[in-house]
């Protein structure tokens, strides 16, 4: 259950997007700081790619070796994820040391200065957490929000209910086929 | 069927389509008619016997034995250990955990080294085996 938002805090509704590069930390002790800078940049720019076409959307914040991205639709973030999951596996496949994982939420969030915060973004880093390699988990108020709007080229596979935690009622997620 | 956990054990008898998430709780699935997804963060995998396999964790070893379709296996640290039961292709990478995959005897392997190698199969060839590590020890066997 999602408490409803204070009346007196501003919130806006969309899309926040986590990502994170797996094994960043043992590929840093591998290669050195400057060839695990090299990936960051690499990751930044793939993100970059994929928002300069959709309005709004923008890099929140970078979070170590992950990134926090907000699209203020809910198709733009479903398109905008899988669009990021297809670049960074073209990526991998182009010689891209690590993979990426992904998770995607929809809800309202709290602007705080450039950062957003609120339960829909804990939830998103959450269920970017659950997420595999390569793979980007996206949750069930996504894709209601997005209705019949949803890209047909789109394959999702439900995964089912997930417990995540510190949220009460299990979210049903699916995943990008 | 789709199981998750933060710290249970969670240990499939036998399912068709399997997704299981575990933080820490050894993920164990003895039998899946179909393929069997499994992610996990710092635990042990082991996958009896599938018909295809997607399993990946962070700092635990993944063990596949008798996998009778495609399998993928990413590991950060530990060993990933497959053992197939077909001439399916294989995709496995770690960042400093060995790597060992053994075919049915006889079976012709393409063998890729890295993840940009995209060199196609010579004619003949069976199936496709990608295994990549920047500092693990690959053995592909048939």
């Amino acid at each position: 259950m999602t408490a409803p938002p204070d009346a007196a805090v501003e919130v806006t509704t969309g899309c926040v997007l986590f990502t994170d590069l797996v094994g960043f930390t043992e590929y840093n002790d591998l290669v050195g700081d400057q060839a695990a800078v090299e990936v960051l940049d690499r990751q930044v720019a793939l993100a970059h790619g994929v928002i300069e076409s959709r309005d709004g959307a923008r890099v929140v914040k970078e979070l170590g070796d992950g990134l926090m991205l907000w699209f203020p639709t809910a198709i733009d973030g479903l398109t905008g994820a899988a669009n990021f999951a297809r670049a960074a596996d073209d990526a991998r496949r182009s010689g891209f040391p690590l993979a990426m994982r992904m998770g995607l939420h929809y809800g309202e969030c709290v602007p705080r200065g450039d950062d957003l915060v609120g339960q829909t973004v804990n939830v998103a880093a959450r269920v970017s957490a659950l997420a595999g390699p390569g793979e980007l988990l996206v949750s069930e108020p996504v894709l209601e929000a997005c209705g019949p709007t949803i890209d047909t080229s789109l394959v999702l596979q439900p995964v089912g209910p997930v417990n995540v935690k510190g949220v009460t009622d299990p979210i049903w997620l699916q995943r990008l086929g | 069927m789709a199981a998750n956990t933060k710290s249970g054990r969670i240990e499939v008898e036998s399912g068709t389509t399997v997704d299981a998430r575990s933080q820490s709780g050894r993920v164990t699935v003895l039998r899946a008619t179909g393929v069997c997804r499994v992610r996990a963060e710092s635990t042990r995998v082991e996958i009896g016997a599938s018909a295809g396999a997607d399993a990946s964790t962070n700092s635990g070893r993944i063990t596949l034995e008798n996998v009778d379709g495609p399998v993928r296996a990413h590991c950060i640290s530990s060993r990933i250990e497959i053992e197939m039961a077909g001439a399916h292709d294989v995709d496995a990478d770690t960042v400093s955990g060995r790597i060992s995959v053994t075919l049915p005897a006889g079976t012709a392997v393409h063998r890729l080294t890295g993840k940009d190698d995209d060199s196609p199969a010579p004619a003949g060839c069976d199936c496709t085996v990608r295994a990549t590590s920047i500092s693990g020890r690959i053995q592909v066997e048939s």
